[in-house]
């Protein structure tokens, strides 16, 4: 049921009141939190921002344990990113330098590879990635949201009395 | 903006704030223990840690530093310490104290538990001070205790020769195979020389110019090209040959140094061998290693321990290019930004210690700019401490780290004196089983290490010494009675030691007034009883070698004389060649003058 219940909220959130910014905007700061080691200064504001501002926290939910997994298999590209922006990149070296010796942003890790080679990265990845999402949520919305509710399998779902169950079961909690 | 989300952030910070102020002191505290105890090697325990987060200080009433040797003891202990942190660093990850406190420090106190840690394993090459320490340990160990009450005049070669694994074969071997490698490459480089070649050109060059054909001024002038070219290819063979000859001289020079080494071999056969028979080597040079070795090595080696971890974490990170590592998933790699006019990471100005010794020495003292990089505050590391107690010992210790220039430089300088001797074994071996039953001793040790230099020197002298002499009695043989005797009719022993060196040539000494008095009254006794088994197992030794050892002299005696024979030949050929060119030059100069001079007489005829 929990993979049901995961897939129902997606759909649910894409069907939702939420506008496409705001659905975006979570999965965007999801992403950014899932591909960096969490307990960093720039994730505490990030979640900060994402606790305060108008933006889909469930999205950001799943966008954080979608790209945590890929955070995993990724390491060692943003090693090596980290490593090339840190060390490699000598025309860097004074900006870094100035960074390790200001205050507050000497305790955002920012000098161990993989927090800036993923940052970078996820950096890189916001804009396309917002843009991709809301693209992605109009075109659910517009195009295929009434398709699906047409199709006999959601129907038949919908129809079924365990599905009836499971909505009784979890409206009980409401 | 979610108002309940602002509501929810609130609490949350809130329950983050108390908790903090909860659990601030245990969490802290495991954090120092943890570092102390990976930078002790051994475990490092804080008790009753307690934290201020509005007036920021941090104070605990013990702190136990574990011996690394010895588990069971506690190097220091102290008693409360306290210390303030500046706010503003901590927001830059820098931790600066102004002014730390430590009360009621003591050396050598015992442990309740283990504090003993699973250490993971160092690679890399051994650093100076781990070399130093390996070598004087391995000076100490190498010279025979003997216990000659279980010695026998007459040892068992062939049992020893077998369980011995002769390491001087081996060795040998891997050098013969070495040294052919490095003849190998010399025969080929002389068969791929085009010095023949080019000479044979030369030799035909200066045939092709017929000075009989030199009439005219072209003619004249095409010889003297051609012979500039002979001189030119001379000249670059010449150099080619030079530069061979000199390399091969390096080679052959290197060669005949590593030779050398076989003599170190076999002594090393030698001393195992006599080692296994339980043949003591005594002699006046080493019979005060032997007897007052271990513990002044052991002295020696705790200052190295300290000025190794001093080295290790205080010289300031490398300012060049960190190498790349694999670190584990999601942990990264911590890259340092070296600023030399910023604060350092970590710098105590000032630390405070008052407390006192085994046995009741008052000690206070400072130590100033304990730091992560000296060059970033421009100065070094000093240390005074110092004390006394109302029976007149005296101790004072003052040093120096200084890592300000690119060779990290150490000083220290301890003085102890006046204090008891009573009850103290002043030697580990066997020789001199004996407690002092009374007595005072007194020490001076200077250590200075400069990069990779080391010179040190330890005095020790008791006074007024009296010697626990019950089990003397006892059936001792003639050597042991003989100890028993010079021991007991000393009141004074004078102890010096020095150690002194660069990487891997070090030396190490130590003499006593024992040595002479001892080897005077014990010499003749050892020589008569174990020269012969001694005598006996070196030339086994020599006759296991011998064979391995006269091969190599063999083989690098006829490959010398080869290649220096080639070089000869070669070089005979270019003075031949050369001698040819300058003859056939002269003779071109020669018809150019007797020529100019015809036309100098043609030309006065004119007139």
């Amino acid at each position: 049921m929990f993979g049901i219940e995961i897939l129902a909220k997606l759909v649910k959130i894409l069907r939702s009141a939420a506008s496409p910014n705001q659905i975006a905007a979570g999965f965007v700061i999801g992403m950014v939190i899932g591909l960096t080691p969490f307990w960093t200064l720039h994730n505490m504001i990030l979640i900060v921002i994402l606790i305060i501002v108008n933006v889909n926290i469930g999205t950001a939910i799943y966008s954080f344990i979608l790209f945590s997994a890929f955070a995993y298999l990724a390491d060692p590209l943003f090693h090596n990113l980290g490593y090339f922006l840190l060390v490699d990149m000598e025309s860097l070296k004074n900006l870094w330098t100035f960074l390790y010796n200001t205050p507050l942003v000497a305790l955002s890790r920012y000098n161990n590879t993989v927090v800036i080679g993923s940052l970078v990265a996820a950096l890189i990845l916001s804009i396309p990635m917002f843009f991709l999402a809301k693209t992605g949520v109009i075109y659910y919305r517009e195009n295929i949201d009434k398709k699906m509710q047409k199709w006999k399998i959601v129907q038949a779902v919908k129809g079924s009395k365990i599905y009836s169950f499971y909505e009784k079961i979890r409206n009980l909690g409401d | 903006m979610h108002w309940k989300g602002i509501i929810f952030l609130g609490v949350l910070i809130a329950l983050f704030v108390v908790i903090g102020i909860l659990f601030s002191d245990t969490w802290l505290e495991n954090k120092i223990e943890n570092t102390g105890t990976s930078l002790n090697g051994a475990r490092v325990d804080i008790d009753d840690l307690e934290f201020s987060i509005t007036e920021l200080f941090i104070r605990w009433n013990r702190l136990q530093i574990t011996d690394p040797k010895n588990t069971m003891m506690n190097r220091i202990e102290t008693g409360k310490c306290e210390f303030d942190l500046e706010f503003l660093p901590l927001l830059s990850k820098k931790l600066i104290v102004e002014s730390f406190t430590i009360t009621d420090i003591r050396t050598n106190t015992g442990r309740t538990e283990d504090g003993a840690i699973e250490k993971d394993e160092e690679s890399g090459e051994p650093s100076f001070i781990q070399k130093t320490a390996d070598y004087l340990e391995k000076e100490v160990s190498s010279v025979v205790s003997p216990q000659f009450s279980s010695l026998k005049k007459k040892a068992n070669v062939d049992s020893i020769l077998k369980i011995l694994d002769l390491q001087s074969i081996t060795k040998i071997s891997n050098l013969q195979k070495d040294i052919e490698t490095k003849y190998a490459t010399w025969e080929k480089t002389f068969s791929e020389l085009e010095v023949e070649n080019d000479l044979e050109k030369v030799e035909s060059q200066i045939k092709s110019i017929d000075i009989n054909n030199i009439k005219t001024a072209d003619q004249y002038y095409a010889a003297t090209k051609k012979v500039d070219e002979i001189y030119k290819t001379i000249k670059s063979t010449s150099k080619n040959l030079t530069e061979v000859e000199k390399n091969l001289s390096i080679d052959l020079k290197n060669i005949k140094g590593r030779i050398l080494q076989v003599d170190d071999w076999v002594k090393e056969d030698y001393s195992r061998a006599l080692s296994l028979a339980k043949i003591p080597d005594i002699n006046a040079e080493n019979i005060s290693k032997m007897i007052f070795g271990e513990r002044v090595v052991n002295q020696i080696t705790t200052y190295l321990d300290y000025i190794a971890t001093a080295r290790k974490y205080t010289s300031g990170f490398d300012s060049g290019k960190p190498e790349k590592e694999s670190p584990p998933r999601l942990k990264g790699q911590d890259i340092y930004f070296y600023n030399q006019n910023a604060r350092p990471d970590f710098w105590i100005r000032k630390l405070n210690l008052t407390g006192q010794t085994e046995n009741n020495i008052l000690l206070s003292g400072l130590i100033n700019n304990i730091v992560s990089d000296q060059r970033q505050i421009g100065k070094i590391t000093d240390i005074a401490i110092e004390g006394k107690n109302e029976h007149g010992v005296r101790l004072a210790l003052n040093g120096s780290l200084d890592y300000l220039s690119e060779e990290p430089a150490e000083n220290f300088n301890l003085q102890y004196s006046g204090f008891s001797l009573a009850d103290y074994q002043i030697s580990r071996s066997k020789l001199i089983p004996n407690k002092i039953e009374s007595g005072t001793g007194s020490v001076q040790s200077k250590l200075g290490l400069k990069g990779d230099q080391i010179e040190g020197e330890v005095s020790f002298t008791g006074k007024k010494l009296r010697f626990d002499m019950s089990g003397s009695d006892r059936g001792l043989n003639e050597i042991e009675e003989i100890i028993q005797s010079v021991i007991k009719s000393i009141s004074t022993i004078d102890i010096s030691a020095k150690v002194r060196g660069t990487g891997d040539n070090l030396h190490f000494s130590i003499n006593s007034n024992l040595d002479d008095v001892l080897m005077n009254k014990m010499g003749s006794i050892v020589n008569e009883r174990f020269e012969k088994a001694k005598k006996e197992i070196t030339q086994r030794v020599d006759y296991e070698i011998d064979k391995y050892r006269a091969e190599l002299d063999k083989l690098v005696t006829e490959k010398e004389k080869l290649l220096q024979t080639e070089m000869d030949k070669y070089e005979r050929m270019l003075e031949k060649e050369k001698n040819r060119a300058d003859g056939k030059k002269k003779e071109i100069e020669e018809i150019y003058e007797k020529e100019k001079s015809k036309i100098e007489d043609k030309i006065k005829s004119l007139f």
